[in-house]
């Protein structure tokens, strides 16, 4: 029997997903069509998808925006507050309808993330394996 | 016998001003048939008037797809853009601050556009008010519903500024 072809992503020091990003007027990002960004899944996180401030707004989030901030607490028992918009995200490999999110991205800029996050929420919609020793994070 | 064509403004070729032989004229006169010829065959149009026409027609087209392309990337962020938004959201959530209880008294259920200050939009749907004031800087799109507020952990450490 044929193996059938394996989806999987880099799990180097952290797991990985490829995805893209798409706000509601169709922005999409990376630019490059059929191209998925690898972002870092982190547990730690509950929400679906945390964006730096740069790229919440080069998209055009902010015009997709609810008024009520989101409240996290970090691990230092501090709050941390994020901005929520409605966005979608895509699993290029995975070739499935887009999935409505809740993008954050921190309110106060000098809580900025740096970079794109997934988080728990958003990978509870899958089974996916961490697998160390080889050193990838694949779909089941 | 001996032809004279007269200049024309729109056809710079088929104007000798000079006195020709009638052999430089016949040989005139296929060269001109030939551009004809080609003229129809690129544009459809024999007519090198017609021709310039369309020619200017499409020319403005591109014009205009290239100033309203200009218009989109002189609409997206980078410098001065981000001030903007602060100051539409700082505006808009004043606004949603002020009327919040009348929001949720009178449009419960419903889907709100908040933008410029001001209501733009209520809908019974998200695609119902999605497209209002698409023009402004920054909107709050929601529905009017008492929901608990999100909470979470995050544990990543903050990057420090």
């Amino acid at each position: 029997m044929a193996d059938e072809e394996e989806i999987s992503w880099p799990y180097t020091d952290t797991p990985y997903l490829g995805i893209r990003l798409k706000t509601g007027d169709g922005e999409e990002h990376p630019l490059e069509l059929d191209n998925e960004e690898l972002v870092m899944i982190d547990t730690g996180y509950d929400g679906e998808i945390v964006l730096p401030n740069s790229l919440y707004t080069d998209l055009g989030f902010n015009m997709w925006e609810e008024p009520e901030l989101d409240e996290f607490g970090l691990a230092d028992g501090r709050p941390i507050y994020f901005k929520a918009a409605q966005g979608y995200l895509l699993i290029p490999k995975l070739h499935l309808a887009p999935f409505s999110v809740r993008i954050h991205t921190a309110d106060d800029k000098k809580q900025d993330t740096g970079e794109i996050m997934i988080g728990v929420k958003f990978i509870r919609r899958f089974k996916l394996l961490l697998d160390g020793p080889a050193a990838k994070v694949r779909v089941l | 016998m001996i032809e004279r064509e007269t200049a024309d403004i729109f056809t710079p070729w088929s104007a000798p001003t000079a006195i020709h032989d009638v052999s430089t004229l016949i040989q005139e006169k296929k060269w001109r048939n030939k551009i004809n010829e080609t003229l129809l065959e690129r544009w459809g149009e024999p007519d090198p008037r017609n021709v310039l026409q369309k020619i200017i027609t499409q020319h403005k087209e591109r014009l205009r797809k290239i100033v309203s392309m200009y218009r989109i990337c002189e609409a997206r962020p980078p410098i001065n853009k981000i001030e903007f938004i602060n100051e539409e959201r700082e505006e808009n959530f004043g606004f949603y601050n002020r009327y919040k209880t009348k929001l949720y008294k009178e449009y419960a259920g419903k889907y709100v556009v908040i933008a410029k200050g001001e209501i733009q939009a209520i809908g019974k749907s998200f695609d119902d008010v999605k497209d209002a004031a698409l023009d402004a800087n920054h909107r709050f799109i929601f529905k009017v519903e008492s929901k608990k507020k999100v909470r979470g952990r995050f544990r990543w450490p903050m990057k420090k500024k």
